[in-house]
């Protein structure tokens, strides 16, 4: 079992490889602070499509459920700016 | 956006034609080789001729020498022909030397004659100085007809178009219209980029035959765009119209089955200026062949039993006269047309070949004086034009009074009560220059282009007797409308609306200019706040699609450059290319975007991992699994657990089958679907089991009165469940009928392969049946 210090722990536990991965081309959940993210996380018709955290303000999305995401995002009231690629 | 000089409505975009020479007979190469180039008494020869009207040609005096000497009723037909852009259809072509004088009409006895006036039509045409020609000799008796004729460049250029013609009510109008209606231009607009807009967010739908919307996609459409007129002779089927208008204006594109928007098209249009854009309209109407006027959305096929809709060639014709009759009317005296006596004018104009088809069945249908008792007219001149005051007539008066009116070029009137009801029309000033182009010009008014007011309620008012395209189409970017009719249009700006427009490219700063800009009264301090506030809210929150991170890194490492900040001395976020790069660097294998379907589970819910876990593969887990003493194990709390987190039982199960190597265990997938909460139920019990094995006695037991009281009900064929307190009762009926009871009771292996239909399907039907008191006769089975 995780460790459940962090309050995010129980909804969307931190991704923590046993050795350096890479992965290629993901989707990535990106907040503002903490606390969004587990208001995200912890509301169930979202939090399903997430598998778990790369940080406390990045959390990766289940390959294939983009959409989905999206639209339980736009169905919660929520207003996602869709972007594409790495910002520097 | 400045447009250009606005050409003739019927001018034809194609000007550059050329006769071709290589095709001409020998007697035709040699006629209009002595018209070019003069008497000749060398050779004959077909190609020799060719060559002498090719070097005429290549002679600008000598073309003008040959213009020259033309006949003035010639010259008259090439005038004509320019001011319809070098290329006119015979139809108009007809109309228009008949209007001018320079052809008349025959007599009755001139069409039975087999005498043909001279035609300098014919003769323009064989003498090479027109392309195209007449096909009007081939029978005897007909109406004389054309087709399209067309001016060569090198022609054009020594003829001066001819004057524009007026058009004069055979009877003035006594008095103007008691109630008039108009509809503001840029009401059109707004009504087909809100369509174009709802066709957007409709991605691609599917069309029918002729690219017509399909009823799930009319009904789409219909409830993103709600209409609502307060006009009775508003146009039938007012989306479908919008629908076909963009099609013909090249804003909609079809791919086999599916239509789409073509975005950057709709754009182009909805920025040109208003009297571009009304000209475009009416241009397009004229090819409509799925919408048609008083009608409505008709089907682009035919029916032998039943009429669809007005032939399409007909109707296409009957457009192009109409439309000439009101380039007349623009150039006349800006009087208000009495419309039963236009349309008398115009059937006098046209003649009874003009507007010519059958209908029955418009939206509206004006009752006119003329059409009155038609049946009991006697057969000629008069009770004809009676017929064609009650249909074609029909047809016309719902094109003039209820589209074009929706179309913002006709101004609509009406006097009279209901019974003594008289229509009349008179085209706006928007109508006058687009049927009037180019000589009658619309007048540029002073307008500062600030055609909003916003409230603090967050509605945009948009004042349509001032706003253009560019504000139309903007507006209809990020706001939502409220209202659909009247002069004033209601927007409002919702944070829905503003996550639109942002999401389709424009920046809140774009936003905020566009509003200044455009608004009377400036931004509200609190909507301005809304949308600012709603812009850090999208910001807030970002989807980021095609990326790649690093995760567990050497610490300092820098062969993965991308973004660190925020993510922990280990984890860095990158594009795919950089990530594939440094990974090969680091030594690190990139994990394949298709997991390995190495992974397999028992019926205990116990996985066994392959060689190596991916990331998704172990995050996946860690949802709807729990390791424990080094296995990981799918149980009823762990998927227990995943529900609470909004994971259904179908994502667990589409999960295992993307990293298993077989299919999941039925029963495991039983229990996962129940553990999830879908809890299938059972009967686990006791019961008195009476089973007889010969067909014909099960049947009899069931079916005996005497037996009915002590039979609980049927459980598979030859089965028979008794009640528990009742077994010795009936273990003694049976004694008695001759039963012995010391049959086995047989049963089946459990893991034998069912006859679904056969055999659970038929227990649970009998087992309703039986319930239900209706036990019916074993069926044979053959």
């Amino acid at each position: 079992m995780t460790d459940t210090k962090h309050p995010l722990d129980p909804f969307l536990p931190r991704l923590d490889p046993d050795e350096p991965t890479v992965l290629g081309s993901v989707t990535l959940l990106e907040v503002q602070d903490v606390a969004q993210l587990l208001e995200i996380c912890r509301d169930p018709r979202v939090g399903r499509y997430l598998l778990g955290r790369l940080s406390d303000t990045v959390a990766l999305v289940d390959p294939g459920a983009e959409e989905a995401l999206v639209k339980a995002l736009r169905g919660t009231g929520h207003t996602p700016r869709m972007a594409k690629g790495v910002e520097l | 956006m400045s447009g250009a000089t606005p050409r003739f409505i019927l001018a034809a975009s194609q000007e550059h034609v050329e006769p071709s020479l290589d095709h001409l007979s020998s007697d035709d190469a040699r006629r209009a080789a002595r018209f070019w180039a003069g008497k000749h008494t060398g050779s004959q020869a077909k190609a020799a001729c060719v060559e002498r009207i090719r070097a005429a040609w290549r002679d600008p005096k000598r073309i003008a020498k040959a213009m020259a000497a033309l006949r003035p009723d010639e010259r008259a037909v090439l005038a004509v022909v320019k001011r319809f852009g070098g290329q006119i259809s015979g139809t108009l072509l007809l109309q228009e030397l008949r209007a001018r004088g320079i052809m008349k009409e025959p007599t009755r006895e001139e069409r039975l004659s087999y005498h043909r006036a001279a035609d300098p039509i014919r003769e323009l045409c064989e003498r090479l100085i027109l392309v195209g020609g007449a096909r009007d000799y081939s029978s005897f008796g007909y109406e004389r007809e054309y087709s399209s004729v067309a001016l060569p460049q090198r022609v054009a250029s020594n003829v001066d178009a001819a004057a524009p013609l007026g058009w004069k009510a055979a009877a003035p109008t006594a008095k103007p219209p008691e109630s008039t209606h108009l509809r503001a231009p840029a009401q059109m607009v707004v009504d087909l980029e809100q369509t174009a807009g709802a066709l957007r967010t409709m991605g691609a739908w599917k069309v029918n035959q002729g690219g017509a919307l399909s009823a799930a996609a009319r009904n789409r459409l219909a409830k993103l765009i709600p209409t609502s007129s307060s006009d009775p002779l508003e146009p039938p089927d007012r989306v479908a119209l919008d629908y076909s208008l963009l099609g013909a204006l090249g804003a909609i594109e079809l791919d086999g089955p599916d239509g789409r928007v073509v975005v950057d098209r709709a754009e182009r249009l909805f920025h040109l200026p208003t009297l571009e854009q009304a000209s475009s309209w009416v241009r397009a109407w004229m090819t409509l062949r799925l919408w048609q006027d008083g009608i409505g959305s008709v089907p682009d096929r035919d029916s032998r039993d039943e009429s669809t809709r007005i032939d399409p060639s007909s109707l296409s014709k009957a457009r192009q006269l109409l439309v000439w009759a009101l380039t007349r009317v623009a150039h006349g005296d800006g009087a208000w047309l009495d419309l039963e006596t236009f349309l008398l004018d115009l059937y006098a104009a046209t003649g009874e070949s003009g507007l010519s088809f059958y209908w029955n069945g418009y939206a509206w249908h004006p009752r006119f004086a003329a059409a009155i008792d038609k049946d009991k007219l006697p057969a000629g001149v008069e009770r004809a034009r009676a017929f064609w005051m009650d249909d074609e007539a029909i047809w016309a008066a719902n094109a003039l009074l209820s589209t074009f009116v929706h179309l913002g070029v006709v101004e609509r009137g009406r006097s009279g009560g209901s019974r003594s009801e008289r229509w009349s029309f008179r085209l706006t000033d928007l109508g006058k220059a687009v049927f009037g182009a180019p000589e009658i010009q619309l007048e540029k008014k002073a307008l500062d282009g600030r055609c909003l007011a916003i409230q603090p309620n967050h509605e945009v008012l948009l004042y349509l007797d001032c706003a253009d395209g560019p504000a139309i189409t903007t507006l209809g970017h990020l706001a939502a409308r409220q209202s659909s009719t009247g002069i004033v249009q209601t927007f409002k700006l919702t944070r829905d609306s503003i996550y639109g427009a942002l999401e389709g490219g424009m920046t809140p700063t774009a936003i905020e200019s566009f509003l200044t800009e455009r608004s009377r009264t400036g931004i509200p301090p609190n909507v301005s706040q809304s949308l600012a506030e709603w812009s850090r809210k999208r910001e807030a929150l970002v989807v980021r699609r095609e990326v790649a991170f690093g995760l567990g890194l050497p610490h300092g490492q820098q062969a993965i450059r991308g973004r660190t900040e925020g993510l922990g001395a280990q984890c860095v976020v990158a594009s795919s290319k950089a990530a594939a790069k440094g990974a090969e660097e680091l030594g690190i294998t990139v994990e394949p975007e298709t997991p390995f379907r190495d992974w397999m589970v028992d019926e205990h819910g116990v996985v066994s991992l392959g060689k190596s876990l991916s990331l998704v593969g172990r995050a996946r887990l860690q949802r709807f699994a729990r390791f424990a003493g080094a296995l990981w194990q799918i149980t009823a709390e762990s998927v227990g657990a995943a529900r609470a987190l909004g994971v259904s039982a179908d994502q667990i199960l589409e999960w295992l089958a993307a990293h298993l190597s077989h299919e999941v265990p039925a029963v495991l997938a039983s229990a996962i679907r129940n553990w999830a909460g879908g809890r299938g139920r059972a009967f686990l019990g006791e019961v008195v089991l009476l089973q007889v094995d010969d067909p014909r006695a099960f049947d009899a037991l069931r079916q005996s009165e005497r037996f009915q009281p002590l039979l609980r009900g049927l459980l598979a064929s030859g089965s028979l469940v008794v009640p528990a307190d009742q077994r010795d009762e009936a273990a003694d009926l049976l004694r008695e009928l001759g039963f012995s009871l010391d049959a086995e009771c047989k049963v089946a292996p459990a893991r034998q392969k069912l006859d679904l239909h056969d055999t659970v399907e038929q227990t649970i039907s009998l087992v309703r049946l039986a319930s239900a008191g209706r036990i019916p006769r074993r069926r044979s089975r053959r």
